[in-house]
């Protein structure tokens, strides 16, 4: 009876101490490959709005949709600007090849024509904004793209969260960036980019609102801040989708010409 | 400055045809260094108005005919009406809804130059007005038409400066059929090219910063087969339709020297009518295969069509004082485009081989075979945002006879190429974009080797909010040292700023 008592007491103990014992098991690269997973799908489309602030509060806005689907490794990705007017059916296509570069084509509506590009800078501005095109991409590293390395834990935004360092192996703009992971999403919900060894982060991401649709967490708003200048852009998801059948026509120069999949 | 004897047009007093009707076209005998392609003398042009006019009414029709249509606004296949997040994991396709759409953009803008008389003082040209583009889409049918009102002080509206395009487009199983009027870009290059042969340019208003505003929409019909990384481009236009220029021997665009304004002002000339113009057997077509492989673009262009510059036959107007004919040389090409892209470069690349009717450069009065070729890089320059490209191109005249002053070759030669069978230019141009986009410079020049010729357009744009837009933009003309002849030379007087306002919506 006793050795029972016995037994069910470190079951109870061992059940307390779970969650500890399984958040400490948490590495940088375990929570960061979370964060990946998350945002994860083979195929996605998002209707996004962009509002470029500038450091008197004044802004502008811009539209734009994308479409991204994975098949065998390799995405391909096609972007369309709905405005302003002066970019209003821009549409660039990006296919990722196996060696691990992109082709890249744009459709320029005052020529009418499609053009072969050389793929964007990765630290560019992208339309003007705080985002670099490969801040657009992802606002994170993969485990194999940087060590991460866990620092500790914190209550943001009333959210737990974890702060991942993570040091980018990868050519980046970055030197480091530190990453505030909501501990129940996955999400990220700040990141803060480092360029040099400044002591203080060239810009801040900080994530404004997130959703639970259907069982997946999304990022709904979030919003860019480069301290140097104090501008910031937000960026709006206002539709999402994933995973769902996508037409590859969508993923072809002839859509880019034509804005049909024929 | 003497006027154009027309025949049929009755002389002056002083035994000088006067100046023709406002709006006539005319082609004139300057070579254009700088693209490759030559032009040649007076030639009145209203007969294709009419013509243009009355392919625009049947476009027009049809264009109403094929209603109800829209316009690409996103992928409204897959995303809702409402701005809200959609559940994911299920596809939820919308079915297709036909709609219009409307862009365009409404402007005034206002260039100086010096006077021509060397007065010192400054003219002023009022430019702007309204442009429109309209689009319909259907589930198997587009329409588009681009229209343009941009009216100035001193010439009226035509149906070709009101339709900068004009069509109707049919979509089947891989591919699409396009009919109307239609502006098309063949080539790898940055806007500069050597085997874009699809439209006539336009130099009525020398050269600016827009190869889209300078190009002539023609009546063509084009379909395109699309099949994996691979198109199939097959076109046929109906008409011969030659390269526009500035229509009064006087005005500052012209590329009349003095001397052949003399020349075709004292000479009968027998015009090409629109009849001959539009003749069946003036039929052109064409054929370009474009296909991805690897990290490169690469195409094969099949043309049989003319040089769209007119040749001048003046054999009878030197040895008896007879007539100057005017003709144009059939021609086929034979080319390859590419556009490899390696890091932030862009190399791109255009050769072909013109094969003329007079394929043994034994008959003066039309063009010889030539050889055509343009090698360009573009670089995106780290951490700027901005873009530069440079582009050599050029051409080599086979059978050139510089001992025949009468050839047209040689005539073209000697305005355009001091004088050689070759003839080689490099373009430069660096767009730089600031501020967040906000402010844009960009700087083009151009420089004709063989001529010292050289062209120089820089702007910049400030946009005042996202959709209205201030650009400053000049142009300048001339030539470096004690240079030959040439049209840049022609144009030193030109050079102008310009200050423009422009809504977009």
């Amino acid at each position: 009876m006793k050795t029972t008592r016995q037994a069910l007491g470190i079951t109870i103990i061992l059940v307390l101490l779970l969650p500890w014992m399984l958040a400490a098991q948490e590495t940088g690269n375990s929570i960061m490959q979370k964060v990946m997973d998350t945002q994860a799908a083979t195929s996605s489309a998002m209707d996004i709005r962009l509002t470029l602030i500038d450091s008197n509060g004044e802004t502008r806005e811009r539209r734009i949709q994308t479409l991204s689907i994975t098949e065998n490794g390799l995405t391909n990705t096609i972007t369309v600007f709905l405005s302003p007017a002066s970019v209003k059916n821009t549409r660039f296509l990006t296919r990722e090849r196996s060696d691990g570069n992109d082709d890249q084509w744009i459709y320029l509506p005052a020529l009418g024509r499609v053009k072969r590009i050389a793929a964007s800078e990765g630290n560019g501005s992208f339309m003007g904004s705080d985002f670099t095109y490969a801040d657009m991409a992802s606002t994170t590293y993969d485990t194999q793209e940087a060590d991460h390395t866990l620092l500790g834990d914190a209550v943001l935004l009333d959210r737990q969260a974890y702060i991942v360092q993570s040091v980018p192996r990868i050519v980046s703009p970055y030197v480091k960036t530190t990453t505030w992971v909501d501990k129940e999403s996955f999400l990220p919900l700040r990141v803060e980019f480092y360029e040099q060894q400044a002591a203080d982060p060239s810009k801040v991401l900080t994530t404004e609102e997130t959703a639970l649709v259907d069982g997946r967490w999304l990022t709904r708003s979030i919003t860019m801040r480069t301290a140097a200048n104090n501008h910031s852009t937000r960026i709006e998801i206002l539709q999402a989708k994933f995973d769902i059948p996508m037409n590859s026509g969508y993923f072809t120069t002839a859509f880019l010409e034509t804005g049909r999949t024929q | 400055m003497k006027g154009i004897n027309t025949p049929g047009q009755a002389l002056d007093e002083r035994g000088f045809a006067s100046l023709p009707p406002q709006r006539a076209r005319y082609f004139t005998l300057r070579s254009l260094h700088s693209l490759g392609r030559a032009t040649s003398k007076l030639i009145p042009f209203p007969s294709l108005r009419l013509e243009m006019k009355g392919i625009v009414s049947i476009l027009v029709v049809l264009l109403l005919a094929s209603l109800p249509l829209s316009a690409f606004d996103g992928f409204t296949d897959i995303f809702g009406p409402t701005d809200e997040v959609a559940v994911t994991g299920t596809s939820q396709e919308t079915p297709f809804d036909p709609s219009l759409g409307i862009n365009g953009s409404v402007g005034f803008s206002i260039e100086g130059m010096r006077a021509l008389d060397n007065t010192r003082e400054i003219e002023t040209a009022i430019g702007g007005g309204l442009e429109i583009d309209l689009a319909w889409k259907g589930s198997i049918v587009d329409a588009q038409a681009k229209l343009a009102l941009k009216p100035t002080i001193d010439t009226p509206l035509q149906w070709i400066d009101i339709f900068k395009g004009l069509s109707i487009t049919s979509y089947f199983n891989g591919g699409r059929l396009e009919a109307g009027l239609l502006k098309k870009e063949w080539g790898a290059g940055d806007g500069v090219h050597v085997v874009d042969v699809l439209n006539a340019p336009d130099y009525r208003n020398g050269i600016v910063d827009d190869s889209l505003a300078m190009k002539v929409a023609e009546p063509m019909v084009l379909t395109t087969a699309n099949w994996n990384n691979t198109a199939l481009e097959v076109v046929y236009k109906p008409l011969l339709v030659p390269m526009l220029v500035a229509e009064d021997p006087a005005h500052r665009w012209s590329m009349l020297t003095e001397g052949q304004a003399t020349l075709f002002s004292t000479a009968t000339v027998n015009q090409t009518t629109s009849a001959e113009l539009s003749r069946f057997a003036n039929g052109q077509y064409g054929g370009r295969l474009v296909g991805t492989f690897g990290p490169a673009d690469l195409g094969l262009i099949y043309y049989n069509g003319f040089y769209t510059m007119p040749a001048y036959d003046v054999r009878a107007y030197y040895s008896s004082g007879g007539a100057i004919d005017i003709g144009f040389t059939r021609a086929q090409l034979f080319a390859t485009e590419a556009t490899v892209v390696t890091g932030v470069f862009t190399f791109m690349f255009e050769g072909g081989f013109w094969l003329s009717e007079d394929a043994s450069a034994t008959e003066p009065e039309t063009y010889n075979s030539k050889w055509v070729y343009l090698g360009a890089v573009g670089i995106r320059i780290p951490g700027t945002g901005a873009y530069a490209s440079i582009t050599c191109h050029g051409q080599y005249i086979l059978g050139f006879d510089e001992t025949n002053p009468i050839d047209v070759d040689t005539m073209q030669a000697n305005q355009s190429s001091d004088g050689k069978a070759y003839m080689n230019t490099l373009t430069a141009a660096v767009d730089i974009p600031l501020a967040r986009e906000r402010v844009t410079v960009r700087l083009a020049g151009t420089y004709q080797i063989e001529t010292k010729g050289y062209a120089l357009l820089p702007s910049v744009m400030y946009s005042i909010s996202d959709d209205l837009v201030l650009k400053v933009a000049g142009r300048l003309f001339g030539a470096v040292g004690d240079a030959p002849d040439s049209l840049f030379k022609t144009w030193a007087a030109n050079d102008s700023l310009a200050v423009g306002i422009t809504y977009l919506f």
